[in-house]
């Protein structure tokens, strides 16, 4: 089970009604590389590797899902005190008529978020690595997300989110050395 | 929220930070002695840092009791 901590993981600071910025961020919520998919691919991914990586995934799916409320809360706090037209203006029209000011698992692009965007072999090094390329892919659409804003304090929160991926990559990268060393181990015997 | 509520969240949510890192680390290095170490006292000081937050300004997490008569002033993260 999961317990709420009523705080972020790291702080969010928003001075500006900015949709445009809320629709990229998008690709990070209902994205096939965003935070969601991370979390839900790592939970469901636990129950079928080696024991030593267990917590590993747990921590790092629960972390997460700590950044997809980062991502939320800048989504949110960017709309929250936009008109219809302003929301139109930043490509979020569309967004507006069917879901009005509240937040929805699409991508930047207004796809809605499927589980096709995870994937569970049930074969640990086949998953570890799909892991690790999430955890690239995330980086990679952080790096692209701060080169398209020009919001500083958003910036600042995203390089934080930024550097969290590649340190789960690390992590992940170390996993499947751990699972490498006992496979050999076994064959010796 | 006031600025010394603020500035007590940030501590607690670098020394809490600060546990997280330690914990992943430990995953994939479970024989360093020292890392394991480390990662108690940062528990330990992240411990601290939320119960002063927590008895000026409210329970966190419903492991710990709403008070009876004092409200609760720990704002949700999206109204900060």
């Amino acid at each position: 089970m999961w317990v709420y901590d009523k705080k972020l993981q790291y702080p969010v600071e928003v001075r500006d009604t900015n949709p445009m910025l809320a629709k990229f961020l998008m690709e990070q919520y209902g994205g096939a590389d965003g935070e969601l998919a991370a979390a839900l691919r790592y939970q469901n991914q636990r129950y079928t590797v080696p024991d030593k990586v267990i917590g590993l995934l747990t921590d790092i799916a629960t972390e997460e899902f700590n950044h997809l409320e980062m991502i939320a809360t800048m989504i949110y706090k960017l709309t929250k005190d936009a008109t219809p037209e302003q929301l139109r203006a930043g490509g979020l029209g569309e967004h507006f008529v069917s879901h009005g000011h509240a937040l929805f698992y699409n991508n930047a692009a207004g796809v809605p978020f499927t589980a096709t965007y995870v994937q569970a072999k049930g074969d640990p090094i086949a998953d570890l690595y799909e892991d690790i390329a999430a955890e690239e892919k995330a980086r990679a659409t952080y790096q692209w997300l701060i080169d398209i804003s020009d919001d500083p304090y958003i910036n600042d929160s995203l390089r934080f989110l930024r550097e969290r991926e590649n340190v789960h990559s690390m992590r992940f990268r170390e996993a499947v050395e751990m699972l490498k060393e006992d496979q050999v181990q076994r064959k010796v015997y | 929220m006031s600025e010394e509520q603020r500035k007590l969240l940030l501590e607690l949510q670098i020394a809490d930070f600060n546990v997280v890192e330690w914990v992943l680390y430990m995953h994939t290095h479970p024989t360093d002695f020292e890392g394991c170490q480390k990662r108690k006292d940062a528990m330990k000081i992240a411990a601290k840092i939320r119960r002063t937050y927590e008895s000026l300004y409210g329970p966190l997490t419903h492991l710990v009791p709403d008070s009876c008569t004092k409200p609760n002033l720990t704002p949700w993260p999206w109204h900060v």
